[in-house]
């Protein structure tokens, strides 16, 4: 027993070694954050629902479980499930450091035997899934992961929390010690051991290692990227509730813009790379980085991190008074962001599609961060591609990204005898034409198609003519923050002097903008989609459809439509009015892990000049499909899928229609 | 060394010209830096940013609105401007326009003061080319025109001209006229931190009085050609299409080529 003693005086000064670090390294890792920015958004109101949506991605593991990743989602669920309920052993190791005989087995028979009997399972769980793991990292080899030191490490240690667990167990059922284990009994049948002293030698030894590992983890977790077990409770629960969108700036009194200097990002950004587990599923959803463009999204978040432990000491030596330098201020060792960070191509590749949004396990916000360095390099430097500066220059001359001149954004209607807004005062929707419906042919025939269906059901709509404007979206995904309030201010005016209420949009970035964005100038109201407004009319009984569209059918959902507001059935409901069920077909990536078509933050007035062109890929994954019509709901997946069809030669045998040109040639 | 601008508020290059009888309605353009101006301005700072030039003034002459022109090139980079506003102007031609440009040079400092005379190779809407030659001739200095290359050494400069089928290099001693286009640079994309500064930069502000100018010797009275009024172009017929074999089709292209078309 004397063995014991100096067991516990080795592990009692572990335990305060331990204990130290931790907290040292936390406070370190909490400063670095109030270095930062604040935050602009909304992040603690609608607790229950935030309470509801950690304990879902937490306890329920849903996050780590979304398609594609299931199976590795499975494994996770179990290493996770299993640590948790290996978390009152760790107690009790720990505890019998001071009490030798600390057990929590004064819960009661059942409670107590419940967790014995769920531990001993889960562990075994955990020992498989951790064989998996260490397979799936070293044999398997799958691209996004990306092996650093800590994986096999913590990998390691858990494996040894196992083991011990399994040897402590052993060794306590041989001493007589009762226990619902049917696991560790079986194991104690067939590797013993066999003698009293054996069974003292093999629980002394499994309990100084099982509480020597865990206390060699817990600080060990801060310094790796373990750290999400910590970090992805308050990422979670202070996850964005309000969809993606981008925020004012403060232009009357700020100099600078955008980011380029870590601390100038919010302390929530930073935070999401606290969180990040390394994972990279977005990064192996990423548009931009499936078709060979140099951005990675995780990495992205992961070098952020090391930024931050790297900058924000010295950034921190170099404040006065608790002010921080400003951001002209040359600070030693801190370079700037860009070409650090990120370099220029990866900054303007991203599509803002919101794939890693979606997937991401602890709901980090990758796109905002890169619409942060864009703001930057478009605001405070001019510093932007040359098509780009084409595209400003249209939105800001003729309000529109075409720069086809402003008093022609009417002509498209010239005939259809569309009211005007400003000759017929109000209408209860005003029809949101948006610069492709109003200036580029193809996008025309679908405005044309969806005012035929909204006269045919009676609806009292109208529209600006031309004093609607560009509603901004490219100019604010691509960082030109100040074109975009421009744009925004005057056209929020405007559905103010009309008093608009509802709005009907086709393009979903007018659609986005509208309803999540405006509010931000002074302008709520209800705001639908063409796909959405059509499928009322079906509903209602004010449209009649003929079914029976012979064409193998598939749809696109467009990443502002679907991922960015949720609506992916209301388009695949109006098709199934109108194309039978047996011809209507699904791409392998749907819904919301779709693949975007190219065209989204404002991408589609750039140049693709790197790597495969992303409507390319996309079009093949829809041809791949057997289909015979392709269906989009978006002016610029539209585009994207046209370029994408001639450039595979498939024009002439593929259809490709707006879903309003599909539902108008079926009315009745 | 010092450069001075020369910049024209014209109408965007997507209007929709409308006609109010026979002259401009001028209701509804919106009017921009003339798109040629800017490769001239855009050359000054990047001669400025290269340490060859160390001041940069714009100057317009023009309605009220010209202000938003200088504006645009202020910020891009140029420090100042000077805009010239008279009533007495309207209808001044390229002519008109060199003298009273002239006379606002001078009242800057002149040719002492100033040895890079900027230009567009022309502006949108006059669509005339003359007046920066016309500057020069007045002067007494030379002119290179149509510039795609700009090289300065000393009190020399090198430029290259673009002429049908090749290029023509001229070395020509400072003071002298430059006119950009396309290919002399990318002008740039203003930061905002340069659009709000050129919110405070100084613009001076001169009539005809303050330039000695007599009001009779520009304007309508000063100018050798007058517009007598605007048409706009007969609206495009829509084609027609010729069907058929290519024996018959071939014939009756040949048929149409001479009789109707009477080109052949």
């Amino acid at each position: 027993m004397e063995s014991l003693v100096i067991l516990r005086v080795i592990l009692a000064i572990l335990a305060v070694g331990s204990a130290y670090v931790f907290v040292r390294r936390a406070k370190e890792l909490i400063s670095y954050l109030q270095i930062c920015e604040k935050d602009p958004m909304d992040r603690t109101s609608n607790r229950d629902f935030r309470i509801k949506e950690t304990l879902k991605y937490i306890f329920a593991q849903i996050c780590s479980r979304k398609r594609p990743y299931t199976a590795v989602g499975i494994m996770h669920t179990v290493i996770f499930w299993g640590f948790m309920l290996l978390f009152p052993t760790a107690v009790e190791a720990v505890l019998r450091i001071i009490f030798p005989h600390f057990s929590f087995a004064f819960l009661g028979s059942f409670l107590y035997g419940l967790l014995t009997l769920l531990q001993d399972f889960f562990a075994a769980g955990v020992f498989i899934a951790i064989i998996a793991a260490l397979i799936r990292r070293y044999v398997v080899k799958p691209e996004r992961v990306e092996n650093h030191w800590d994986a096999p490490v913590i990998l390691g240690l858990i494996m040894g929390v196992v083991i011990t667990f399994f040897g402590m167990n052993m060794g306590e059922l041989r001493l007589g010690h009762e226990a619902l284990r049917p696991i560790s009994s079986l194991l104690l049948g067939i590797f013993g051991p066999s003698t009293e002293t054996g069974a003292h030698a093999l629980y002394a030894t499994c309990w100084f290692l099982h509480t020597a590992i865990l206390l060699v983890f817990l600080p060990l977790l801060l310094y790796s990227k373990h750290l999400h077990i910590i970090a992805s409770w308050p990422n979670i629960y202070l996850q964005n509730l309000e969809g993606f969108k981008q925020f004012r700036m403060d232009f009357e009194n700020t100099e600078f813009f955008g980011v380029n200097r870590v601390d100038q990002f919010s302390w929530k950004d930073l935070l999401d790379t606290y969180a990040c587990t390394y994972c990279n599923r977005c990064t192996d959803l990423c548009p931009a980085n499936k078709t060979g463009k140099p951005l990675k999204p995780g990495k992205m978040i992961q070098d952020l991190r090391e930024i931050l432990l790297e900058d924000a000491p010295k950034i921190m030596a170099a404040m006065k008074d608790g002010q921080k330098p400003s951001p002209e201020e040359e600070i030693e060792g801190v370079e700037p962001l860009v070409g650090r960070l990120l370099d220029k191509d990866a900054i303007w590749a991203c599509t803002t599609c919101g794939a890693c949004l979606h997937i991401c396990p602890t709901r980090n916000e990758h796109p905002q961060k890169i619409i942060q360095l864009r703001r930057y390099l478009a605001l405070m430097e001019g510093d932007i591609p040359e098509e780009m500066g084409l595209a400003f220059r249209n939105m800001e001359n003729n309000f529109n990204p075409w720069g086809v001149g402003f008093a022609a954004r009417a002509d498209w209607a010239e005939g259809l005898d569309i009211p005007l807004m400003s000759e017929k005062g109000e209408a209860e929707y005003l029809l949101w034409v948006g610069c492709a419906g109003a200036y580029d042919d193809r996008y025309k025939k679908v405005m044309k198609a969806l005012v035929e269906i909204l006269k045919a059901a009676g609806v009292d709509f109208a529209i600006l003519g031309t004093e609607e404007k560009c509603c901004g979206d490219s100019a604010r995904r691509l960082g030109n923050e100040y074109l975009f309030e421009m744009l925004a201010m005057e056209n929020v005016e405007l559905l103010k002097s009309y008093n608009v209420k509802k709005v009907i949009v086709a393009c979903p970035h007018g659609y986005h903008v509208l309803k999540h964005e405006y509010p931000q100038y002074g302008w709520e109201g209800e705001v639908w989609h063409h796909t959405e407004f059509i499928l009322r009319l079906i509903n209602e009984g004010r449209i009649k459809l003929k079914k029976g569209l012979a064409l193998k059918t598939v749809y696109h959902d467009s990443c502002y439509l679907g991922r960015h507001n949720g609506i992916f059935d209301e388009p695949r409901k109006v098709l199934a009015n109108v194309v039978p069920a047996e011809k209507l077909l699904e791409m392998p990536r749907n819904r919301e892990i779709s693949f975007c078509c190219g065209a989204g933050g404002g991408r589609m007035w750039l140049e693709e000049t790197i790597g495969k062109r992303i409507n390319v890929e996309r079009t093949e994954e829809a041809i791949n499909t057997g289909a015979e019509l392709i269906v989009t709901a978006c002016p610029f997946c539209l585009t994207m899928f046209d370029d994408g069809l001639k450039n595979k030669g498939k024009e002439e045998e593929i259809q490709l229609k707006d879903i309003a040109e599909i539902v108008r040639e079926a009315m009745e | 060394m010092k450069a001075i601008c020369f910049v024209k508020s014209v109408p965007d290059t997507e209007t929709r010209v409308k006609l109010a009888g026979d002259r401009l309605d001028k209701s509804e353009i919106k009017y921009i830096l003339n798109p040629y101006d800017e490769f001239a301005v855009e050359e000054a700072v990047r001669k400025k940013e290269a340490g060859i030039v160390d001041e940069i003034v714009v100057v317009s002459m023009g309605p009220a609105r010209a202000q938003e022109a200088i504006r645009s090139a202020l910020a891009m980079g140029a420090d100042r401007g000077v805009h010239i506003e008279d009533d007495s102007l309207d209808g001044s031609d390229a002519y008109a326009t060199a003298k009273v440009l002239v006379e606002a040079l001078k009242k800057e400092g002149g040719l002492d003061t100033f040895q890079l005379l900027m230009f567009g190779q022309r502006a949108i809407d006059g669509d005339t080319w003359t007046v920066p030659s016309m500057v020069a001739e007045m002067l007494g200095i030379p002119s290179v025109c149509n510039i795609v290359k700009l090289d300065i050494d000393g009190n020399k400069a090198v430029a290259v001209r673009m002429v049908e089928g090749g290029e023509e290099v001229f070395e020509v001693e400072l003071p002298a006229v430059f006119a950009g286009r396309k290919g002399l640079n990318e002008p740039r994309y203003p930061s905002l931190p340069n659009i709000m500064k050129a919110k405070r930069k100084p613009i001076n502000k001169y009539t005809l009085a303050d330039l000695g100018i007599d009001a009779g010797t520009v304007g309508k009275a000063g100018s050798f050609t007058e517009v007598l009024k605007y048409e706009l172009p007969p609206a495009r017929q829509a084609g027609r299409k010729v069907e058929g074999e290519p024996e018959e089709v071939v014939e009756e292209l040949i048929k149409f080529l001479k009789e109707e078309a009477k080109v052949l």
